[in-house]
């Protein structure tokens, strides 16, 4: 009976420190700031135990990004030489901050097995991180911080459910919307049934930007179009588009602080 | 006292791959399981504690972990009061049932496939220390 007793009250006491916690969203953000100095190196550990892709393996991975990133900025160099000679406005591309980031997690169902949707980087908001920035390895987008503690932060991956943003292709500049679709799909969705995609085209960040001025940059490249799904009767059409970067051999991304 | 080192380690551990490599609800397993098997308080400080820590490392709102481990706790605390939970259909159900609750608020998808994995896991490892503890009886009688 009293053992009975107590254990209602240790029950009672700590269940409404949580809810008080989280109704009134106190993040106790000196002890969360704790937490995470303490789980960082730990959760890099367990990382780099599950996670150790050859020097082959970075070898050939490394080339394919190299000669996609060449590709996409001589195509973004043509386009520039011609806008010069037409005397238009060229793309201006800001310059950027850069800010190297470990991965130190890499949540997955069955490691090794299932497809990540988002990966915690080893750098927050005392390295100046914040919500909406990109993240990428060269010039090839990976996603978008979506939350962010003091020492750590969440990436959302752009072939993460419900991950939506405004894209073009590099050679036809044909308009659409990059969707990701869970297990390492992207495609390129709404795109008017007049306008030509072709396979092998690089698509590109538009560089849209909402209301409060965020939005990811342009030029950032998001893949290869791979395959089309035309259809005479369907109001749009689309496209699969193959992303180069296996996250799951990636070691280090870099976020975008501006 | 081993018991209870062991039961800190364990958590800890399964807090650190819960946050890191996997989704699998391995701490919601490790909690059932103590409590069970230990039925003592410590195990309800323990859970409130690992949810601080889980929701820190997995970006949850602060809170929502620990809620969901103490009021699982506080529901078996309530069924061993008139029935016994000693028992491999029981450890089954409540970790079906257990890890299905958790799952559905905080991992996205795969949910009653984790939480009928983690049931069997479950199962088995109270089976074996079912095994160990009844060998000790034995050699110690």
């Amino acid at each position: 009976m009293r053992k009975n007793s107590s254990t209602t009250f240790v029950f009672i006491v700590l269940f409404l420190f949580a809810a008080l916690i989280f109704v009134f969203r106190m993040q106790l953000v000196g002890i969360s700031g704790m937490i995470t100095n303490f789980s960082r190196p730990l959760q890099a550990g367990l990382f780099s135990v599950f996670n150790h892709p050859s020097n082959e393996t970075n070898k050939k991975f490394q080339q394919v990004v190299d000669t996609l990133v060449s590709q996409a900025q001589m195509n973004q160099l043509k386009s520039d030489n011609n806008a010069l000679r037409d005397q238009f406005a060229t793309a201006n591309i800001e310059p950027s901050q850069l800010l190297p980031s470990r991965i130190i997690g890499l949540p997955q169902f069955l490691p090794g097995i299932s497809l990540p949707e988002q990966l915690i980087l080893d750098q927050g908001t005392n390295q100046g991180v914040q919500k909406g920035m990109p993240v990428i390895i060269k010039n090839v987008l990976i996603g978008e911080i979506t939350k962010v503690e003091s020492a750590t932060s969440l990436v959302t991956l752009i072939s993460s459910p419900n991950f939506l943003f405004t894209a073009q292709t590099q050679n036809t500049n044909t308009l659409g919307i990059v969707k990701g679709e869970g297990a390492d799909k992207v495609v390129l969705v709404n795109v008017e049934l007049s306008d030509t995609l072709k396979i092998g085209d690089i698509v590109v960040t538009k560089g849209d930007k909402n209301l409060t001025g965020k939005g990811l940059p342009p030029g950032l490249v998001v893949g290869k179009i791979s395959a089309i799904n035309k259809s005479p009767s369907a109001l749009y059409q689309s496209a699969a588009i193959q992303n180069p970067i296996d996250i799951t051999k990636v070691s280090e991304v870099f976020i975008m602080l501006k | 006292m081993l018991k209870y080192f062991i039961l800190i380690v364990s958590c800890l551990l399964s807090v650190i791959v819960e946050g890191s490599i996997t989704t699998f609800p391995l701490s919601i397993l490790v909690i059932i399981l103590s409590y069970i098997i230990l039925r003592s308080n410590l195990v309800f400080v323990l859970a409130f504690l690992m949810g601080l820590l889980l929701d820190v490392m997995t970006f949850r709102r602060f809170g929502i972990t620990s809620m969901i481990f103490l009021g699982l706790l506080f529901l078996i605390f309530l069924y061993q009061r008139k029935f016994e939970i000693a028992s491999l259909p029981f450890v089954f159900f409540s970790l079906l049932i257990g890890g299905y609750t958790y799952a559905k608020f905080v991992i996205p998808d795969n949910q009653f496939l984790q939480s009928l994995l983690i049931a069997i896991l479950g199962s088995l490892i109270y089976l074996c220390l079912s095994a160990i503890h009844k060998k000790e009886k034995t050699v110690g009688l």
